[in-house]
């Protein structure tokens, strides 16, 4: 105590002491800088490392820099990727194809996603309940399993191989279905509808239907009260889907690797993935040109909305809403939206589980049948030997290495989100809580890919910091460890994880907290018996949709991967690539069934909303 | 038991300034109010005394003991202070039960089992919620939320009790029940009370003294009914009574000790005495006379010394009577008790008692002419 | 923003601060000390091997473990710790080991194609060659750059059920009109084993303008564009639409299921010509080729320079390649269809091809290094 009980004349050394034991003493001070000191560490350094990298000259192209000697500065990687011969092929036109492909899929699958929306939350559509489960339900499955689906049903005699299920059936699919823009689009657009179907959904929900009921005293007619009245007010949440979806479809990796680089099409993510294994500088500066694309799409959005927090779900309780009646056009719509279901949803999964049950990929007879790729001993004679999935060692070791990704990465992220959301939500007025919130959403903007391969350049190696002649180990070399990939997978979802944990400690009002204040609880206290049990549930939902992101992730992690810490997603995109197709398929179906399973749990128990921290 | 004193509290947020150099002194056992419209400062005063928001500047001290200096950063934690605060949401701690929510603050202040016990249950009977004791917040209704929360601001027996609030929430029955209870409350237990409203009414029923708030600064303390007879200034008068005061504008002349307004309600000449020290010497300048609807006396047959006013409109309301007046294009209110009819543009005689009016300066608006106190 | 930008402008310095530890220059010394550079007898090795008692071995392939299994039965009391790595990952992971100065492993056993170990890692003193007279005598100069182990290599594959024998004679019949989207080839930009023989193929650009000749009948005629015939085969076979497949197992895939009418034919590791035995109709035949089927993959070890165990490193690699007179059990398990051998002692798997009869290029490490970049770029630049 620096304060006797009298009244001082006023001491400048008294306030700096009392300064100091403030700042050190403030519980809210000692997270925030924590968490700066973590986010710079984990997230500025790396990117600067990585913009570092574009611009230093390494020792395997001094080939090619005649006369350059290593670590100096160099514009060679830019000059290379934006104005050399290689340029259109590298760069520009990948460039064009992503550019392309992003905005046909945001397109699409907006408007997917919003008629679906509209009809679930604005008319009397029968069968709404398992409409809402079934609708969500392509999500689970990650999009390159869908495109190994499209493969095994599309594939034709273009590429060579085991016959797809239309060519068995004598039908030869053109090559602008069976490869390629089209097909990569289609495969998105039936995956990222989830994203415009939840943000959609959720503001049509919030907007009061007496707003169009409004627009129907004053006469207007119901396509007018549509696009007058509803669209506008759900304008917010459709661009916020845009974003989404848009630098999703940039930075996805695993379905134009599978539908494009066989015919040559490339996309931004492919050609990334494809340079920056050869030349790291030229493949960062990719990268970091897909960062600043994510940049101004989300720039721009905000402009469109005028509003920064242009990207959160539009909450809110929802208001009377008076349901429109479809009338004659119910049971078309149903018939339309079950057929829409079974393309989506039932058709990958079935072709994917059938193909688990053939010997040989691309005889679809039923003498073909076998259940030697889920129980079947080793046969040196079937997939180079590999024994089913369920006899096969390696394939437990995956299902625990995933477990265990899956379970530290989860609960670590979403400790720090709601840490971080604590910070955001109890600082949203202080520097401080802006920068950490700033920080926290960089990841957001870097594609996954190149957030893998950032972490790989980050530490590759130990880094030593020399002062006064010491040399004290900042980073360590993480490289082929288990470490990196909880850690890259981590801070990747960190975004998402904070996201969630503030909008869960905003629900907790800051009085419920003052109040355990005045009653003499310590800051420990406080977070313990009031603030944790409050936000449990949020706690728990933030935790399983982490948890169900994580297990499918393949984009993040597959530069990063070594075989001894191989997850399941990555296990069934080796086993694709090795032309090994039924186990490739089995590892998806078991790892869908993982992923439904815990949403189940996650819906059941703790009421989770996946659109929750979009 | 506690008598606290704040001098000089400045609070910013950013640039912008919401406390303004307020000084205010609550004597040990008052029941202070803080009135004043929304955002005038009156709450974040009294986060200040609780702890809950830092001062840029400015000395609070509490019976004599420095809980703040601003200057020096010094600002004691809000349990050391010995007080305890009730929401304006109440901020009940929904995932614990009633006799949990009280007894929290006793634990963590490691008090024994049986004495937590004892206290809970006598904080719960004093508010009449003892038999909720094992519900959760969410199973009560809004009156016995509010009831637990005062509860568990009183089970510790603090020596300053804030209230921020606290009846905005309830319906107007529960609210002028909760009124009395506590009023009640602060005469049983004799702790001081500090309480933040912006209901004129709830403040000059209960409190001792109101200090009365503008835009982040004290316009002026004073008890209850010296507000409501000399507000210090325009603003005060508009702000306090329902009806509003009447405000007629007119011309002043202070010479010779004697100051003589003219208006439409005539000529009167007020002596020293009723002078206040924001009254001029000597000069002439425009006043505006101030008078509350229930002084005027409405007579329907001419009277000596009376005025002629017309009748704009009546409003009986059962136990009170409104009628709006015209004098020579001057609108204003007044009040009689019971049933009256008058008819649109009837003729009425006004008298109204001189020693009842205040006079304040048009240009300042600080009040120039005491109005005589007492039972009127 | 402007903030963010000064934090990052700050910890690229703090980040420029920071330097890699870089060895010194003693690692001849230390190759001298250790009797790199000594042809010691097998048993006197064995002696001072069991002195050291342990070994750890990085290898690429699986079939190292059978090697010391059977050294761990030819001479006892030698723990020997076999670490199977991808080959992607297994150059990094010493590096960095050893950048970090903690040198665990003794043996480094890859596959060489473009001159990265020859001059980054030998080049540096990182790894050393041990090639005693006893063991590589008869072995070809070409091969000793590095201690050879055996060799792969990549060979245009066939399907079986439709073409009796392999199709084509050239790699000018693959920029025919025919074979337009029917070959399978990977992506050279990220592959070296596929951009290595297109490096050859423009070192060797006058052989392929003779074999054009051949093929066509009339001397090739070169496009502004096309700076030799290697290079003009590079631009032609890329507008013929070729498949790119994602890795040597689909490449098989796609030429060898069952049941196709047209199949394409594929450039793949010969060894895996095994997987005719899982179904997959599939052949090799190149024999016929004219001028060259590529260059080969060459399988070296290396012993690390200041390693724990360089003795047990010297004996397991004389062991490995079968001993003095080859036939040992070391190189027993190496034995495959598909796989060469560089010493002429060491047995052939039965209906294995004599390497004699493929036609190849000799490697010429320092042209591929030095070149292989250019042709890369040529290849991006005209991949569509």
């Amino acid at each position: 105590m620096t304060q006797t009980a009298l009244e001082q004349p006023f001491s400048r050394k008294r306030r700096f002491k009392n300064r100091l034991r403030n700042t050190f003493t403030n519980p809210y001070n000692i997270i925030t800088l924590i968490a700066l000191i973590l986010l710079v560490y984990l997230i500025v350094v790396p990117l600067g490392e990585m913009i570092k990298t574009t611009l230093t000259l390494a020792a395997s192209d001094l080939r090619r820099v005649k006369g350059g000697t290593e670590g100096e500065f160099t514009l060679y990687y830019w000059t290379r990727l934006l104005f050399s011969d290689v340029s259109r092929n590298l760069f520009w036109i990948p460039l064009k194809n992503s550019l392309i492909i992003a905005l046909t899929t945001s397109m699409v699958s907006i408007t997917i996603g919003a008629l679906v929306a509209w009809l679930m939350v604005r008319t009397d559509l029968p069968g709404k309940n398992f409409f809402s489960l079934a609708i969500i339900i392509p999500y689970m499955l990650p999009s390159w399993c869908k495109s190994m689906a499209w493969l095994t049903v599309f594939r034709n005699e273009t590429i060579g191989g085991a016959a797809g299920f239309l060519s068995y059936l004598g039908i030869q699919s053109p090559d602008w279905l069976a490869y390629g823009p089209v097909a990569i689009i289609i495969v998105l657009s039936i995956h990222y509808y989830a994203y415009a179907y939840l943000l959609v959904s959720a503001a049509l929900r919030s907007v009061n239907s007496e707003l169009e009921e409004m627009g129907e005293i004053i006469g207007a007619g119901k396509t007018l009260i549509l696009r007058r009245i509803t669209f506008p007010l759900v304008l917010p949440a459709i661009l916020s889907s845009f974003i989404l979806t848009f630098s999703k479809s940039m930075g996805t990796f695993g379905v134009p690797s599978f539908l494009g680089l066989k015919v040559n099409y490339y996309t931004i993510s492919t050609s990334l993935y494809s340079t920056i294994q050869r030349q790291k500088g030229t493949g960062f500066a990719i990268s970091l040109v897909l960062i600043l694309l994510a940049s101004i799409n989300i720039f721009i959005n905000q402009k469109l909305i005028g509003s920064r927090k242009s990207y959160a779900t539009i909450g809110g309780k929802g208001g009377r809403s008076t349901l429109l009646p479809l009338g004659k056009w119910k049971w078309p719509i149903v018939a339309l939206l079950i057929l829409f279901l079974l393309v989506a949803v039932v058709l990958p999964l079935v072709i994917l589980l059938y193909q688990t049950f053939m010997l040989r990929a691309g005889d679809y007879g039923l003498s073909n049948f076998t259940l030697h790729y889920w129980i079947g001993d080793a046969d040196p004679n079937i997939a180079d030997g590999l024994p089913g999935v369920f006899k096969y060692d390696q394939f437990w070791m995956y299902v625990k290495n995933t477990l265990m990704l899956v379970g530290f990465t989860s609960i670590i992220a979403t400790v720090c989100g709601q840490m971080l959301g604590y910070i955001n939500s109890r600082g949203r007025q202080l520097r401080s809580g802006k920068l950490v919130e700033q920080l926290v959403f960089i990841p957001y903007l870097i594609p996954s890919i190149a957030f893998g391969s950032m972490y790989l350049a980050m530490f590759m190696n130990t880094r030593y910091l020399n002062i006064f002649g010491l040399s004290i180990p900042v980073v360590p070399s993480l490289y082929g460890t288990f470490t990196i990939l909880v850690l890259v997978s981590i801070v990747k979802h960190l975004p998402f994880a904070s996201r969630a944990g503030t909008s869960n400690m905003l629900q907790i009002s800051t009085e419920l907290e003052e109040a355990g204040q005045l009653a003499g609880a310590n800051f420990v206290t406080r977070f313990a018996r009031i603030v944790f049990p409050l936000a449990k549930n949020g706690f728990m939902s933030g935790l399983m949709l982490i948890l169900i992101s994580i297990m499918k992730e393949l984009d993040l992690i597959v530069i990063l991967m070594s075989p001894s810490q191989a997850t399941l997603p990555y296990m069934a995109y080796t086993y694709s690539n090795s032309g090994f197709q039924q186990p490739a398929s089995a590892v998806s179906i078991v790892m869908f069934v993982m992923v439904f399973f815990f949403y189940w749990i996650a819906n059941k128990f703790f009421h989770a909303d996946i659109a929750g921290g979009m | 038991m506690s008598r606290i004193e704040l001098k000089n509290i400045n609070k910013y947020y950013g640039s912008n300034r919401v406390l303004k150099d307020v000084n205010l002194t609550i004597e040990d056992g008052e029941f202070m109010t803080l009135l004043g419209p929304s955002g005038c400062g009156k709450t974040t005063t009294l986060r200040v005394i609780a702890g809950l928001e830092k001062p840029q500047s400015g000395i609070i001290t509490m019976d004599g003991r420095v809980i703040v200096n601003g200057e020096e950063l010094f600002f004691e934690s809000p349990a050391k202070r010995g007080l305890n605060l009730v929401f304006q949401s109440y901020a009940l701690w929904p995932h614990m039960t009633v006799f949990d929510n009280v007894a929290f603050g006793l634990k963590v202040a490691k008090k024994s089992k049986q004495e937590i016990n004892t206290l809970v249950h006598s904080a719960l009977e004093r508010m009449q919620i003892d038999k909720y004791a094992e519900r959760y917040p969410s199973e009560l209704s809004g009156g016995q939320q509010q009831r637990v929360a005062i509860a568990r601001a009183i089970a510790g027996s603090p020596n300053l009790l804030l209230l921020d609030e606290p009846l905005s929430n309830l319906d107007a029955k529960l609210r002028i029940d909760m009124r009395s209870e506590l009023k009640r409350l602060h005469q049983e237990m004799g702790t001081t009370v500090i309480y933040v409203t912006h209901d004129q009414v709830e403040a000059l029923t209960m409190s001792t003294r109101i200090a009365i708030f503008f835009e982040g600064a004290i316009e002026q303390v004073a008890p209850p009914m010296e507000l409501y007879q000399n507000p210090a200034s325009l603003r005060v008068a508009e702000f306090i009574g329902n009806p509003r005061i009447n405000l007629i504008d007119g011309d002043a002349k202070v010479e010779n000790g004697c100051m003589t307004v003219t208006s439409a309600l005539g000529t009167m000449v007020f002596d020293k005495e009723q002078f206040t020290d924001a009254t001029p010497a000597s000069s002439a300048f425009s006043c505006r006379v101030g008078f509350r609807p229930e002084q005027i006396h409405i007579s329907r047959t001419e009277k000596p010394g009376a005025i002629k006013a017309r009748v704009y409109s009546g409003m009986p309301a059962g136990s009170e009577t409104l009628i709006q007046l015209v004098i020579g294009g001057h609108n204003f209110l007044g009040k009689q008790v019971g049933i009256r009819h008058y008819r649109a543009d009837e003729e009425v005689w006004l008298t109204l008692d001189q020693r009842l009016v205040n006079v304040f300066d048009s240009g300042s608006g600080a009040l120039i002419k005491l109005a005589d106190t007492g039972e009127f | 923003m402007k903030k963010l930008l000064a934090i990052l402008m700050v910890l690229m310095l703090v980040l420029s601060a920071c330097s890699l530890a870089f060895a010194g220059e003693k690692e001849d010394k230390w190759a001298e000390d250790n009797g790199l550079n000594l042809d010691e007898p097998m048993d006197e090795l064995y002696e001072k091997a069991k002195a050291e008692g342990k070994l750890v071995i990085y290898t690429i392939s699986s079939r190292t473990q059978k090697v010391a299994n059977a050294f761990n039965e030819a001479y006892p009391g030698i723990e020997v710790e076999v670490h199977d790595i991808s080959s992607g990952t297994l150059k990094d992971q010493f590096v960095t080991e050893y950048n970090g100065g903690r040198h665990n492993a003794d043996i480094i056993h890859s596959k060489e194609q473009v001159g990265e170990y020859t001059f980054e890692i030998f080049g540096k003193g990182m790894l050393h060659n041990y090639e005693p007279a006893s063991i590589f005598g008869n072995v070809p100069e070409s091969y000793l750059t590095l201690t050879p182990l055996m060799l792969e290599l990549n060979l245009w594959f066939y399907n079986t059920e439709v073409y009796d024998a392999c199709p084509i004679t050239s790699w000018w019949d693959l920029t025919k009109e025919e074979w337009r989207g029917k070959v399978v080839y990977q992506d050279a930009a990220k592959n070296d084993a596929y951009c290595a023989p297109l490096t050859a193929m423009v070192q060797h650009a006058d052989e392929m303008a003779a074999d054009y000749e051949r093929v066509f009948g009339e001397p090739i005629k070169l496009a502004a564009d096309e700076p030799n015939a290697g290079y003009a085969f590079i631009k032609r076979f890329l507008a013929n639409n070729p498949i790119m497949a994602s890795g040597s197992d689909e490449v098989i895939e796609l030429v060898g299921a069952k049941g196709q009418e047209k199949p394409p034919v594929g450039y793949s590791s010969s060894v895996k010509l095994r997987k005719a035995a899982d179904g997959y109709a599939i052949n090799y035949g190149p024999e016929k080729m004219s001028v060259s089927n590529g260059i080969p993959a060459l399988n070296f070890v290396g012993i690390a320079n200041e390693c724990e165990h360089p003795n047990a490193a010297k004996l397991f690699i004389k062991f490995w390649l079968g001993g003095e007179d080859g036939k040992g059990a070391g190189y027993a398990p190496l034995v495959s269809l598909g796989s060469w051998s560089v010493r002429p002692e060491n047995p052939n798997a039965e209906g294995n091809l004599d390497l004699n009869d493929i036609p190849l290029w000799e490697i010429d490490f320092d042209y591929i290094y030095n070149n292989i970049e250019d042709v890369r770029d040529y290849w991006i630049a005209h991949r569509n």
